[in-house]
């Protein structure tokens, strides 16, 4: 930065233009980026009411193609998600007590968490079509338990990863006053380390069932109901999910707006859930 | 008790080793006819499905993936950017619960919202009258399909970014700026060094995300399996999500798996590359 009597001025004046446009165009792209997704959330709210004050939510799916009446989607998709939890829970917060606790000095950690963060990124569809053939394809690979399995494969890493990095969080000095006191490890993990780190994982649990909750395509696989493909009824119940992928696909002209009630259910519902953990705590979870 | 819970998380983390392994030889097995095939014979063809849907769901898969990245990694930088440079403290506060809310919106809204106002915007046929379904057979491809792809992943890509670029020491900057820096001069010459071997491993955790996303992409790419004499139309996880129904002939669905495999593969190897990517720049020390 040199600065002669003459080259001064201008020079600087070019600098401080160029960050101005820098200052700009970042404030630009950042507007436009919300205004997309605003865009998006209009769009999908504006349709879903406009077909939800225009119909019996329990009874307009029958009419039009659904399955069954999108109250029943409702209760199908909670029942999936709440039996994916369920299975995903122990695994995940175990596999991650052990990247973050037990296994801190063992020479599988870096392995451990390595395959925590390579399956967290297995596509949701890959799931669906492992979980199809694995429990006998066309035999038993559909129906709710093939679905909340599905669902628990992608959740089950996520959760690891999560109570991993919460607990990691911690300072070293709270497991050390536990150990100091005389507790024993495990006393000091569950009593003070995981007492402390509760509304983490809570919340990076919450996080985590949002987002599984938003994959459609393992349980348009694995549990279709309502399609021709629906070979055993009383095992497969309808989902928002699929409801609002079979509901844009039938030729009934009443049938698509319906389907954006189901996305609008499904959207408010996850986004509910991720407020909610972003009041319980930390949301410095980093995800691909 | 100490041994209980050493035991029990030592379980649990080799439930991940186990998850990917049976993953793994599910759909080697199921993809075994598939396989044979291919070794006995060098045409793809006999294959039946495979030979006219393998070549052109990988290109389209590499187009809109590709397409995705070249349109999100701008916009996710500049909101980065703005949000850590320029936004006021309140706005910047609250950044991180916005972008896990905008992150977190189903992909299936984000198909539907391609499907109602991209692909008319883009000049295809209205979708409103007439089905939906013709529309997912006749319209859309590649670059709709990479657009929607790529407004999923600005989200979570500037997320990403922001955290990196919030955690650029603070002496560094402020070294900057006394020696007269201007803001994109810090930027430029401060924090995109300092956190460019991070984002290289975010962009290709986002390249891993779009090429196995599925539900954004089948609503609008047409789904045609042609081999791309002109646009294809087709992606490897929209073909496993259009293609996988109860009673194929044996060598379909085990094209299926072949490609499911495929696709678990490349998110692995993609996934593991860009974790190791984004810890190399997150451990101290370990950034250059």
């Amino acid at each position: 930065m040199r600065q002669t009597a003459n080259g001064f001025g201008a020079r600087t004046r070019l600098r401080g233009a160029v960050s101005t446009a820098f200052r700009l165009s970042t404030t630009l792209v950042a507007v436009a980026v919300g205004a997309l997704f605003l865009w998006v959330l209009v769009t999908v709210g504006w349709r879903g009411v406009l077909a939800l004050s225009s119909s019996d939510l329990a009874a307009a799916g029958v009419v039009h193609g659904a399955a069954s009446g999108l109250a029943d989607a409702v209760i199908g998709s909670v029942i999936v998600v709440a039996l994916a939890f369920t299975v995903a829970v122990p695994v995940g917060l175990v596999a991650g007590v052990f990247i973050a606790e037990v296994g801190r000095n063992s020479r599988w950690l870096g392995a451990v968490r390595f395959m925590a963060d390579v399956l967290s990124g297995v596509p949701a569809v890959v799931a669906g079509v492992f979980v199809y053939f694995a429990l006998g394809g066309s035999a038993g690979g559909q129906g709710l338990l093939p679905g909340a399995l599905a669902l628990a494969v992608l959740m089950m890493p996520m959760l690891a990863c999560t109570t991993s990095r919460t607990l990691e969080r911690l300072s070293p000095s709270l497991r050390e006053a536990g150990w100091a006191l005389g507790a024993p490890p495990w006393r000091s993990l569950i009593q003070v380390s995981m007492r402390a780190a509760a509304p983490g994982i809570l919340s990076a649990g919450l996080l985590a069932v949002a987002r599984v909750a938003g994959q459609v395509a393992p349980l348009l696989l694995v549990m279709p109901a309502g399609t021709e493909a629906a070979a055993s009824p009383g095992a497969m119940m309808p989902t928002l999910h699929v409801e609002a992928y079979r509901l844009l696909m039938t030729s009934d002209p009443q049938a698509p707006s319906l389907a954006w009630t189901a996305a609008l259910l499904l959207t408010a519902a996850i986004t509910v859930v991720v407020w909610l953990a972003g009041r319980l705590g930390h949301l410095d979870g980093e995800e691909g | 008790m100490d041994r209980l819970v050493r035991v029990a998380a030592c379980a649990g983390a080799s439930a991940l080793f186990a998850l990917l392994a049976v993953m793994a030889v599910v759909l080697v097995d199921a993809a075994t006819p598939a396989l044979r095939i291919l070794r006995l014979d060098a045409s793809w063809d006999q294959a039946g499905t495979l030979g006219s849907a393998v070549l052109p769901s990988l290109v389209g898969t590499a187009f809109s993936a590709g397409l995705a990245l070249v349109v999100a990694v701008p916009l996710a930088l500049g909101v980065a950017l703005f949000v850590t440079e320029f936004a006021p403290e309140a706005a910047s506060r609250r950044a991180a619960i916005v972008l896990e809310v905008m992150g977190a919106i189903p992909t299936l809204v984000f198909g539907m919202w391609g499907l109602v106002v991209l692909l008319p915007w883009l000049g295809s046929t209205t979708v409103e009258a007439g089905g939906v379904g013709a529309l997912v057979t006749a319209g859309g491809g590649v670059v709709p399909a990479g657009l929607v792809l790529a407004a999923m992943l600005v989200p979570s890509l500037s997320n990403n970014a922001r955290k990196m670029i919030a955690a650029v020491p603070t002496s560094l900057r402020e070294a900057a700026i006394a020696v007269g820096a201007t803001r994109w001069e810090v930027v430029r010459h401060v924090v995109l060094p300092h956190v460019r071997s991070g984002l290289a491993g975010a962009v290709i955790l986002g390249l891993g995300r779009s090429v196995g996303e599925a539900m954004a992409v089948v609503l609008i790419i047409g789904n045609r399996p042609f081999v791309p004499s002109s646009v294809p139309s087709t992606t490897m996880a929209t073909e496993l999500l259009t293609g996988l129904r109860p009673n194929l002939p044996e060598l379909h669905a085990s094209s299926l798996a072949l490609l499911a495999l495929c696709l678990l593969i490349i998110t692995v190897v993609v996934r593991g590359v860009g974790r190791r990517l984004v810890r190399l720049s997150s451990t101290p020390g370990g950034a250059a």
